[in-house]
């Protein structure tokens, strides 16, 4: 969402007072609930829900008549209540906005399962300063509603001003946590002659705009179901329904023509800001020397950005010393340059400049995030390139690269924006190309250990974990600011949760301070009855990594479809070495598992020659293809396909010693 | 009641000691000397320092006060950043911070200064509709690094009605110093009594008084230990002015009747009944014969009044009035005080005496009886003449009212004639004016928290189960369920059951969860029917195996721990389990846990395990006594725990007979 300021004439417009918002926005008249409303006893949308949204109506002003500059947002919500816990979810409401903003004109009502009603008293609101800083201000305006209990209907309105705003670029949610019968949007444009406001719908069906008078417009959905979590879902904007409003000059019929105009005009501003100067010029010239424009002399352009600008986005990365002086917003590459600090976009921004300077060809390459949407071309609309890089032509092929992501390594992006199109901003020849997703083998987590096995069942020895690829990035980012204690700690309580009465001491990382190498962790394992005795017998999971891991999918249903991340590997050595005496009694080979398409699961078990030591290996890959969505039909199968994999990784042998007594 | 934490309640006072650091960065002369002090080797445990907590509390003639509060905390490690941090709580009706300031100082470099730019202002209770109490604080962690140290001092002012306040001498951090000044105006006079150490003696200068303790050890928090009011040293004060009318009726206290008259004059006219609660409480009783019923009726009625908390004149005693019944009675909303105090209107209104009680939840052993005080207390229950066929296990003998029943109205899972857990074994002002005393709440035995579970399944030669389980729980095991059931919609609390199945039977999946409440009766009955197709493990060709556990205890053991610094705080409870399992055709048990039996004056545990008539029965029950254990006791304790997690880990192996 952006603001705008808007045109000095709008502020000009008659100010006529509140009077002439719609009649909504302060009206007391409250819909008097239907017979069959209050005798309602289940969600007619979502039957089981603990309440239901019978209406919820939002007019969006952006040319109110009493304060032109502002936005003026009128909310309503008429709920029934079905349960304690929807009860108690409505027993108060508070609203929490910025200083930029107003809130007022609050009026609410219950409506008991009687059909008698209690209105909210007036000197019921109360508006406060939530937190306050220096000159940030948010503040909340609260109220509680009377009599609210299980087969009420409450309803509540405000009218809030967003005070120098314009609602360019704002998303307009359709869904809420819980059901809605009806949900209907009221906007009012700016007018303007050189641009108008325009919609786009998304995951749910709307009614078309209607004008509603005054100027406003009308747009209704119905029968929407409650948006909830679920483990490993794609992102909300792919699954749950919105509109986009923006303001443009012109309807984008034509999405070539459309992302030729966005790239040509972001073309010629990342020529504007990334010029070099002298000393830029002299710095691109001394690292590239004697590269003759490869490869290798990128690199050392981009491991100097790298490692002497200061990221602000990854502060808590940096193992630049942190300067005392305050980093002011820059505004071209030759301003990074002169200050050594900026966001991870201005990092990528000097980059560009210094390896344009050095002779490179470089454009900008403009990206989605596709952990907020999957970007598509064909919805031409610059809303969804939240994110950024640069690409160069190597060897005639256009790569892309971000050294203001600390964590990836040279070459790399994050795997919000691989996998996707990004739009390659050129004056004469903007076009789309194919990031291409990142395979298994990228992204991998290598984990082998050296054990032993006591008669008593006590499994001790030497761990090693690496993780690589996007699960590096992870873990760094996850850490991020985080002392070695607490990362010690993080180990600790992994092997603590999982094995119970494990005993971790010895941990160490390998050098944490180059964030885009391979996160390596060792540490020293003791396990008292790992290994449980039966009789004669000792029972023993060679796969200790995957023993009391929590199931990956849980839950019988799902709502949604199933989206992972990235695709990636893993790859587990064990080698446990036997208590003296023993040998293998009952043991099978673990049984591999096919995923046709999408990868494969491998585990092997063997002894060493000398018949002492037990060796388990396991290979796991997922995602070949970048098959890492999956429609929610065909939960059922991999929830199957990752119970399985645990099955096998829980896979038993029995050992024994064939001298001891029965 | 009042709603702020102890500190938030404290009078605030200014100090008549060295002067406030001037406008400027350069830290404070104190804070230089502080730091430049050794400091001892407390060990990687430890994370941050204070090398000086002072308050300073000036009480004016008139009863006003003034408050200085200074401290330095050094950061030792990563993890203490965080400590880098002052706070002061204050009303807006009634105080406000005057100043704020602080310093973070690395050796060898300038020291970075904090004022009022940096200052957050912000509410205590953002969870409130509104609260007057409000907080003022500056945080460093972010800039801080191990080997830094934060000071700070600040100053606020406060003219509530209160003559009282408590004030701790640390918090879980080691403290080098640390200081209570308080300086009263000539005539006046100070009672201290010091919790959680021994009896401490001011040094005495004039009208100065000053409390101050040395090396005090750092407090680590333990899993079922007792809290940090248990531990940490604190101070508690009662100002005695020459002339009360001097000083704006200022309350104070020097008898728990005191305080029982004070409560009830600010309490007593708001359970005045009008004719809508006289036609309400009717409307309830109405076909109840017996004042048991009529009780049930009322109280059931008021725990399911919405909780809504609105604190406004908590300097003038606002925090311990409540609004009037009628007013709540027609909101549907209050709360803690709001709500006993309706219930207590509506049982006058039905002919039953009851009081209100003050109560301290969350630490049993946090008011003390030697003073009295209505700063003790953070809740506020309900204590009605015993009916005669009244529940026994929460009753009481008040020493001038007779036997009373204890219930929490703002507790809406937990029915008449139980009590949280939170609330047992306080000691708890029942608010009767002149009859007023401080009791003893009373302690629930194990069957009152008790939780039975039966499962039958069948197991096949495939590894796969299918069965049902049924769970009944009573008491507060019930007040339990059925707070998961009401806090989740219908799909949280059925995912809550999956992957609470999942974790004891890899890959299951729950086909039914009917849920059941008999909140009358203190039962909750959760029935689950279950299915996993990979539950018991092949082992080689011959061997089956499973634990007969199927699904594990909600709540984790939880002395994994090798040392302990502070006793083994247990709740009562008792829990059985009896599971049979059809095993399948063919094979025979070649190896079944032992019989365990765990026998201590704290917990009894007892598992069995043996196969008759090709079917498998599996028995488990737990005992446990609410104790408080000492530390010297903690290698039996953590031996008992464990021999349970192994008992109810064990496994069985079956082997088939081709």
């Amino acid at each position: 969402m952006t603001n705008r300021r808007r045109p000095l004439i709008a502020r000009c417009a008659l100010v006529l007072g509140w009077v002439l918002v719609p009649a909504l926005a302060r009206s007391d008249d409250w819909t008097t609930a239907t017979p069959d409303e209050l005798a309602l006893k289940t969600s007619t949308v979502q039957p089981g829900a603990d309440a239901e949204v019978l209406l919820w109506e939002i007019s969006v002003d952006d040319a109110p008549e009493d304060d032109p500059t502002s936005t003026v947002f009128n909310h309503y919500l008429r709920v029934k209540i079905f349960t304690a816990a929807g009860a108690d979810r409505f027993r108060q409401v508070s609203i929490a906005y910025e200083k930029h903003s107003t809130v007022g004109f609050v009026r609410a009502r219950t409506t008991r399962t009687d059909g008698s009603g209690v209105s909210l008293a007036k000197d019921a609101v109360f508006t406060s300063t939530l937190a306050k800083q220096n000159k940030r201000e948010i503040r909340t305006t609260s109220f509680a509603l009377p009599g609210v209990e299980p087969g009420a209907i409450v309803e509540y309105r405000y009218r809030e001003a967003r005070h120098e705003f314009l609602a360019h670029n704002m998303s307009l949610p359709l869904q809420l946590d819980m059901p809605v019968q009806l949900v209907r949007y009221i906007i009012r444009p700016f007018v303007s002659p050189s641009y108008s406001m325009r919609t786009m719908t998304f995951h749910a069906v709307t009614s078309r705009f209607d004008r509603s008078g005054m100027g406003f417009h009308t747009t209704t959905a119905k029968n929407l179901p409650a948006f909830v979590e679920e483990p490993y879902m794609p992102p909300r904007a792919e699954i749950s329904g919105w509109i986009l409003i923006y303001y443009s000059g012109e309807e984008h019929s034509d999405p070539d023509g459309y992302w030729r105009d966005v790239g040509e005009t972001s073309a010629k501003w990342f020529e504007t800001v990334s010029r070099a100067n002298g000393r830029m010029r002299s710095v691109a010239d001394s690292l590239t020397s004697g590269t003759s424009g490869s490869e290798a002399g990128l690199r050392r352009l981009f491991d100097w950005c790298r490692t002497n600008v200061r990221n602000r986005t990854d502060d808590a990365l940096a193992n630049i010393p942190v300067p005392d002086t305050k980093i002011k917003p820059n505004e071209s590459a030759a301003a990074v340059f002169a200050q050594r600090a900026g966001t991870s976009s201005d990092v990528n921004l000097l980059f560009g400049a210094l390896a344009r300077a050095a002779g490179f060809d470089v454009r900008l390459a403009r990206m989605s995030d596709r952990d907020r949407y999957f970007f598509d071309p064909r919805t031409p609309n610059a809303y969804f390139l939240v994110s950024s890089a640069i690409a160069l032509r190597l060897d005639g092929a256009w790569r892309c690269f971000s050294p203001g992501d600390t964590p990836m390594p040279f070459g790399t992006l994050r795997w919000q924006e691989d996998g996707q199109q990004a739009l390659l901003c050129d004056r004469d020849s903007t076009r789309f190309m194919d990031l291409p997703m990142a395979t298994p083998a990228f992204t991998s987590q290598t984990r082998v250990a050296d054990l032993t096995l006591s008669q008593d069942g006590t499994l001790e020895g030497e761990l090693r974990m690496t993780f690589e690829g996007h699960m590096n990035m992870e873990r760094r980012l996850d850490e991020a600011g985080e002392s070695v204690a607490e990362r010690v700690k993080r180990i600790t309580d992994r092997f603590e949760g999982t094995l119970g009465t494990a005993e971790v001491s010895r941990v160490r990382f390998d050098d944490t301070t180059q964030v885009s190498q391979p996160y390596v962790v060792h540490l020293h394992l003791r396990v008292p009855d790992y290994a449980r005795r039966v009789g004669r017998r000792l029972l023993l999971q060679p796969n200790l990594f995957e023993k009391g891991a929590a199931p990956t999918f849980p839950s019988s249903t799902r709502r949604y479809p199933i989206y992972f991340h990235y695709p990636w590997s893993e790859q587990d050595s064990v080698r446990i070495t036997l208590p003296q005496g023993y040998a293998v009694d009952e043991a099978e080979q673990p049984k591999g598992l096919d995923l046709p398409g999408v990868g494969s699961y491998i585990a092997t078990m063997r002894l060493s020659p000398d018949a002492r030591t037990l060796i388990y290996t396991r290979a796991f890959r997922f995602g070949d293809g970048e098959t890492i969505y999956f429609p929610k039909g065909s939960y059922s199968l991999l929830k199957q396909t990752f119970d399985s994999i645990q099955q096998r990784d829980a896979h038993l042998l029995t050992i024994f010693d064939p001298a001891a007594p029965e | 009641m009042k709603t702020v934490a102890p500190c938030a309640a404290l009078v605030l006072l200014v100090s008549s000691l060295p002067p406030l650091a001037l406008a400027g960065d350069a830290p404070p002369p104190w804070l230089t000397a502080v730091i430049a002090a050794p400091l001892p080797d407390y060990g990687d445990r430890v994370h941050a320092a204070e090398l000086l907590r002072e308050r300073v509390v000036r009480v004016e003639p008139d009863g006003h006060m003034v408050v200085t509060e200074r401290g330095a905390i050094r950061v030792l490690a990563q993890e203490g950043r965080s400590s880098a941090a002052c706070q002061a709580v204050y009303s807006v009706a009634s105080g406000k911070v005057t100043s704020m300031r602080a310093w973070l100082t690395t050796p060898g470099k300038e020291p970075r200064a904090y004022g009022k730019k940096e200052a957050m202002d912000s509410q205590l209770a953002p969870g409130d509709v509104y609260n007057e109490s409000r907080v003022r604080s500056i945080r460093a962690g972010d800039d801080a690094s191990p080997g830094d140290t934060f000071g700070y001092e600040w100053t606020m002012e406060d003219r509530s009605v209160f003559a009282q306040f408590d004030w701790s001498f640390q918090g879980i951090d080691p403290v080098l110093a640390s200081r209570f000044t308080l300086a009263l105006p000539p005539g006046w006079r100070a009672n201290a009594i010091t919790m959680n150490g021994a009896p401490l003696v001011p040094a005495a200068g004039g009208e100065t008084l000053i409390w101050e303790l040395h090396d005090l050890p750092a407090i680590p928090i333990e899993p079922d230990g007792p809290p940090l009011s248990a531990l940490a040293s604190r101070l508690a004060v009662s100002l005695v002015p020459p002339d009360a009318a001097k000083t704006r009726g200022l309350a104070t206290f020097t008898s728990w009747t005191d305080v029982s008259r004070w409560l009830s004059e600010l309490a007593d006219a708001q359970a005045e009944v009008d004719e809508t609660l006289a036609a309400r409480a009717r409307e309830l009783t109405w076909g109840s014969r017996t004042d048991l019923e009529r009780v049930r009726a009322i109280v059931a009625f008021v725990q399911h009044v919405n909780y809504v908390s609105i604190q406004t004149g908590l300097g003038r005693g606002g925090g311990y009035r409540p609004h009037a019944a009628k007013d709540v009675l027609r909101n549907g909303y209050g709360d803690c005080k709001d709500k006993a105090n309706l219930a207590r209107a509506l049982l006058k209104a039905a002919g039953i005496p009851s009081y209100l009680v003050s109560i301290y939840a969350g630490d049993p052993d946090y008011v003390r009886e030697d003073w009295p005080s209505p700063q003790q207390f953070n809740h506020c229950i309900l204590a009605v003449r015993a009916p005669a066929d009244a529940p026994p296990a929460v009753r009481v003998e008040h020493p001038a009212l007779g036997s009373l029943v204890i219930f929490d109205p703002t507790d809406p899972e937990t029915p008449f004639g139980g009590l949280p857990t939170t609330l047992q074994g306080s000691l708890a002002l029942v608010v009767a004016g002149d009859r007023g005393a401080i009791i003893r709440m009373p302690l629930a035995p194990p069957d009152s928290n008790r939780l039975e579970r039966g499962i039958e399944a069948t197991l096949s030669a495939d590894g796969a189960i299918a069965g049902r389980m049924i769970e009944v729980s009573c008491g507060t095991a019930a007040t339990s369920e059925r707070a998961l059931r009401h806090t989740s919609s219908e799909s949280d609390y059925r995912q809550m059951i999956e992957r609470w199945v999942a974790r004891g039977m890899r890959s299951a999946s729950v086909s039914r969860v009917t849920p059941a409440d008999d909140f009358g009766a203190g039962r909750f009955r959760l029935e689950v029917e279950f299915a996993a197709q990979r539950y018991a493990q092949r082992v080689g060709a011959r061997l089956i195996t499973f634990q007969p556990a199927l699904v594990s205890r909600r709540e984790g053991l939880v002395f994994t721990a090798l040392e302990r610094h502070w006793p083994v705080v247990l709740d009562a409870e008792y829990e059985a389990e009896q599971v049979v399992i059809t095993l399948p055709a063919g094979y025979s048990a070649d190896d079944l846990p032992k019989a365990v039996e765990l026998s201590t004056d704290f917990g009894r545990y007892r598992a069995t395990c043996d196969v008759r008539e090709g079917r498998l029965h599996f028995f488990r029950t737990m005992r446990l006594e609410r104790a408080a254990l000492p530390v010297a006791r903690y290698a039996e304790v953590r031996t008992f725990f464990e021999n349970v997690r192994r008992a109810e880990t064990a496994i069985v192996v079956l082997k088939s007979a081709e």
